[in-house]
């Protein structure tokens, strides 16, 4: 079974977003230049057949509902003045599924996978300069940015992937379990999970002390919503030498328990790419 | 074979379980200064009646998602409209492997419809709350090699909760 990054890229956003908070519609305009960059910059490490040949690329978010909820966003217009001849923009926007919206966009690409690669991007941005998306009780402080995945599917790509939903309301213990559960099974697999502050963070280290983990780097970035584990993975390819392959269990979940797995593999020839901007401009 | 259309049209006129208590479960994200309320109130509001609560939608979607596997069970894919917030963890049967919940269904419709596989379609303007765009309209759509798909229990369940509509079977 495989699900090989070929390419990951991470831009981290501003807090605020905006030197002066536009209205929604001029706020989203800014941001399709930062998705179509690194759409650009991800599919680089392809052919030019390679990259035609991607048809899905999926958008996932948590953050930005209500946008398109109140009417203010129509995801079918923006889809189609985004659209490039060149590169696979966003075609399809998921969010039902809040910050394990992911996997379960994976899961449905591999049902019936059109193609060898796929394209997942997940962008939370405080668009409208909420508080409440600022820092919460729920996950402490948030961070905002796009993360976007190459991924090379192989036919047995989905047994590499995990959906589901907790059965209780202790959802992210009964995660924890779940995780720990798949971690006997496998050898030589580390844990990306989400970033959490300490004291939520506890349930995991305590839970799953026995497997190895990548940084939880809530600290330094807050909680990125569904791109958590995707940033540590990046990082730790960053910071480190990648000789061999190497492989992670993502992990996400949901406030409301949905939750996502996928093992994913990183290797030499992975590209990894990391963005900071300032301020957009209103 | 080509995928023929059987689609639903409606509309919802009134509240789909009347005489049956439900818990409102709708939740405004909290507004914690000026900036917050100066951006909520930028945002469009609808003129739509409200029929359903949180709760009540999603039970209505889930019963749908339910009655279409239970007969029509070669559907392979369900493409269902779903705008967030969700208010609560929603229906299992929504989670269900042949489902995928999504902000516009024309892309993935467009698609599907080129692979030609028996699919369904939700796509509704239902409103549950006043920040939420919306008419109330309803369609309810089966792309079925079959020169008629069975909806009788659909369009049954649909009219048993307040829907008024009609079925266009288009070949």
């Amino acid at each position: 079974m495989s699900l090989l990054i070929k390419s990951l890229a991470f831009h981290s956003l501003p807090d605020p977003l905006f030197e002066q908070t536009p209205d929604v519609q001029t706020g989203f305009e800014q941001l399709v230049p930062v998705i179509e960059q690194q759409t650009r910059d991800v599919v680089a490490c392809l052919a030019d057949d390679e990259k035609k040949s991607i048809e899905r690329h999926f958008l996932c978010s948590t953050m930005i509902e209500l946008p398109f909820t109140s009417g203010a966003l129509q995801w079918n217009d923006i889809r189609k003045n985004i659209r490039k001849d060149d590169i696979p923009m966003p075609c399809t926007y998921v969010n039902a599924y809040e910050c394990a919206s992911w996997g379960y966009s994976l899961r449905y690409f591999l049902t019936r996978p059109s193609s060898r690669y796929l394209l997942v991007s997940i962008l939370d941005a405080n668009l409208m300069d909420f508080e409440f998306w600022r820092h919460n009780e729920n996950w402490g402080h948030s961070g905002f940015g796009l993360c976007t995945l190459l991924l090379e599917a192989d036919d047995s790509a989905m047994e590499s992937l995990t959906t589901g939903c907790a059965t209780t309301y202790n959802s992210t213990a009964e995660f924890a379990t779940i995780i720990r559960r798949h971690m006997m099974s496998v050898e030589d697999v580390t844990l990306a999970l989400p970033f959490f502050p300490d004291h939520i963070r506890q349930i995991f280290t305590r839970m799953l002390n026995g497997s190895p983990q990548l940084p939880d780097l809530h600290e330094q970035y807050g909680h990125c919503f569904g791109s958590d584990p995707w940033l540590t993975i990046l990082q730790h390819g960053l910071d480190n030498t990648i000789q061999e392959q190497q492989d992670f269990l993502a992990c996400s979940i949901a406030l409301n328990g949905y939750f996502s797995m996928a093992q994913v593999s990183i290797n030499s020839d992975t590209q990894l790419l990391f963005q900071k901007s300032e301020r957009l401009p209103s | 074979m080509t995928l023929k259309l059987t689609e639903y049209q409606g509309v919802l006129s009134r509240t789909p379980f009347p005489n049956r208590p439900s818990q409102a479960l709708a939740q405004t994200m909290p507004l914690m200064n000026e900036s917050d309320f100066r951006m909520m109130a930028s945002l469009p509001t609808s003129d739509a009646r409200v029929f359903l609560s949180f709760a009540d939608y999603f039970e209505v979607l889930a019963r749908l998602v339910e009655l279409t596997l239970e007969h029509n069970s070669d559907i392979e894919m369900i493409l269902v409209k779903i705008s967030m917030p969700s208010g609560s963890r929603l229906p299992k049967s929504l989670l269900n492997e042949k489902v995928l919940m999504l902000q516009d269904i024309h892309s993935e419709q467009e698609r599907l419809q080129n692979e030609n596989i028996p699919f369904v379609v939700i796509e509704d303007y239902l409103c549950r709350f006043r920040l939420q765009q919306g008419d109330n309209r309803f369609f309810y759509r089966c792309y079925h090699q079959d020169s008629e798909a069975n909806l009788d229990e659909v369009t049954t369940y649909l009219a048993d909760t307040g829907f008024e509509g009609e079925v266009n079977r288009v070949h």
